[in-house]
């Protein structure tokens, strides 16, 4: 019934019309280079305050699957991606470009990306609320070692070293420890800083991290010359396109939307893992590299579907399932909710609106990426002398909005220049953010299991699902330093 | 530690340790590798950096829209922007349009600074 009703979000004009800009929003900022999904929902999360639950959360659902798309289009044209998650779209995507094929690799884009995309929503609505209900069974302890998994999950996140991620995930829950301690009300950290008391807030660290610290990396690139490839006719895949890739879509929206659901997992990683297995199921896999248009499905369907994946952790159990779903976490936190399985109880036509919202941004996507193309792709010769110091006013007003302090927007400032330090240095800022995101959740549970388990820290290991999860920590943390020990092995 | 109450400082404590422990063992790993050839930091990050860090420090007087104003006028100019009427455009159109936006249509209230007579 509830899955029904929510239904009725669709009906609502004011819903419509910002699931409709966020979809426009969202492919803007995800086909401009240097914008990221995380990024762009972090700008636009201090202004969704002003809005109801659900048109909030469907603004910022919307932009995150629209931005997903939106950075295959400078991908397929500029060989740049626009965002991470496209990184594996430019190997076959500019080739075609190249060829004249444009419009071909920006349909399979768009089509690919939707189907991946609604995929990963039929199995958030079928999951979600399954899982919710087995979050019944957890506890403080078992939420400490979510947390604990979740955190181990950073060392294999996108980047150049697992050691590095995990590094920025402990310096990100370090942060989270700042202000007042809720259990004894102790300050910790404030330096005497009256707006440090309840912490630092994760929203200026963000658009510092990612925002700012882009701005530091794009003014040494600003005299860069990024070749483009004109589209002169937009032709679009044909129906033996379509024949030729349904498998991989397939196959790449349950590996995307499996990827998803692994905490701090997120598009780039189920990408990649996209891409190489589209690669290596198909009979053509020798044309990869050189514009085949499997290798554009693969990695479009698999980044997609990370996003409706990304949810169900996030919704069920209010740990993040990647960096833009941290954010996510924070809206609806903002707006007095706290996610997990008494949201799935209590507000259930919120939950389903989030759905139908994303399955609707899908939608619009697919229609307005086909038919928008040619427009998006001026879209990305956007100057970055005007774009960067739009974006950086941008950062200012976000920092300032979320408690209107002036504090916050300092804070931003020096989380945008450690952030640019970090990334020299190959840290990268999505495991710090959910580290911050994270931090609370761990330190409070852990108080709380204490006390529950009688001060006595071996009882976390006669909880099974408490000891299940200790053991995927353990594997996570574990399993990048095998799996480099073993290419270390067979490389000669 | 544990058989009590957790004291304040115990949690932070451990996640520092963690940390340190772990950078400990990127710097040996480090030792162990030939130290990447690295770029300098190109002069124009410092200058941008310092013309925003020098902004942020006179935001309290000058208020937010003339922060941006600024910052949309010194910054194309000083990342070879040579088209002056463009840049005065966009300095003024910026600031403008998230008055609109912001203060107008959403109701947050941004620091006016030197604008409160007018603001």
């Amino acid at each position: 019934m509830d899955f029904l009703s929510g239904i009725a979000v669709l009906y609502d004009p004011l819903i419509l019309g910002v699931i409709l800009a966020g979809t426009l929003g969202g492919i803007i900022m995800g086909a401009l280079p240097g914008l990221s999904s995380p990024m762009a929902v972090a700008l636009l999360l201090p202004f969704t305050v002003y809005l109801e639950p659900i048109p909030a959360i469907a603004l910022l659902s919307a932009v995150y699957c629209a931005g997903t798309y939106g950075g295959s289009i400078t991908a397929i044209l500029i060989n740049a991606p626009g965002a991470p998650p496209a990184a594996a779209t430019v190997f076959d995507g500019y080739p075609m470009a190249a060829k004249g094929q444009a419009g071909r690799a920006l349909g399979m884009a768009a089509v690919s990306s939707a189907c991946g995309g609604i995929f990963s929503l039929i199995v958030l609505i079928l999951a979600a609320p399954w899982l919710a209900e087995l979050a019944y069974a957890f506890g403080p302890p078992e939420f400490f070692a979510l947390t604990i998994f979740s955190m181990s999950m950073l060392g294999s996140m996108s980047g150049k070293s697992s050691l590095k991620n995990l590094i920025g995930g402990g310096l990100g829950v370090f942060l989270a420890t700042i202000g007042v301690d809720l259990t004894t009300g102790v300050e910790r950290y404030t330096f005497g800083i009256p707006e440090l008391y309840e912490g630092v807030h994760f929203v200026p660290v963000l658009i510092g991290l990612f925002a700012l610290s882009e701005l530091l990396v794009q003014s040494s690139l600003i005299h860069q010359v990024r070749e483009r490839v004109r589209m002169s006719v937009m032709k679009l895949p044909t129906l033996d396109d379509y024949k030729r890739v349904w498998k991989t879509i397939l196959r790449s929206s349950v590996i995307g939307t499996g990827i998803g659901v692994l905490p701090a997992e997120g598009g780039t990683i189920a990408a990649l893992i996209g891409y190489n297995e589209a690669r290596r199921w198909s009979s053509r896999s020798e044309n990869f590299g050189e514009g085949e248009i499997e290798g554009i499905a693969g990695p479009e369907a698999a980044n997609n579907a990370a996003t409706g994946g990304a949810l169900v952790p996030t919704l069920a159990l209010g740990i993040p399932g990647s960096a833009t779903t941290a954010v996510m976490l924070g809206a609806l936190q903002i707006q007095g909710l706290q996610p997990g399985p008494f949201l799935f109880e209590q507000q259930p036509d919120l939950l389903y609106g989030i759905f139908y919202s994303m399955l609707a941004a899908n939608i619009l996507f697919l229609f307005v990426g086909l038919g928008c193309a040619k427009l998006f792709s001026r879209i990305s010769m956007v100057p970055p002398a005007f774009l960067w110091p739009a974006v950086f006013a941008l950062c200012v007003v976000g920092a300032y909005g979320i408690t209107e302090s002036v504090v916050d927007v300092y804070i931003m400032f020096l989380a945008g220049l450690a952030g640019y330090a970090l990334r020299r240095y190959g840290f990268s800022p999505a495991p710090i953010v959910m580290g911050l995101v994270l931090g609370k959740l761990m330190e409070n549970s852990l108080a709380q299991s204490m006390i529950l388990l009688d001060h006595n820290p071996l009882m976390f290991f006669q909880r099974p699902i408490t000891v299940l999860f200790f053991l995927f920590g353990l594997i996570g943390i574990l399993a990048p330093q095998a799996g480099r020990w073993m290419r270390r092995r067979s490389s000669p | 530690m544990l058989s009590q109450n957790i004291p304040p400082t115990f949690f932070p404590r451990v996640i520092l340790t963690t940390v340190l422990l772990m950078s400990a063992l990127l710097l040996v790993r480090g030792l162990r590798k030939r130290e990447p050839v690295r770029d300098r930091v190109p002069g124009i990050v410092y200058l941008t950096g310092v013309v925003i860090g020098a902004g942020l420090v006179v935001l309290n007087p000058l208020g937010i829209y003339v922060l941006i104003f600024l910052m949309c006028s010194l910054l194309p100019i000083l990342w070879g922007e040579r088209r002056y009427n463009r840049v005065l455009i966009f300095a003024v159109l910026t600031p403008s349009l998230i008055y609109l936006l912001f203060d107008l249509l959403l109701g947050l209230r941004l620091p006016p600074g030197l604008l409160e007579s007018i603001l």
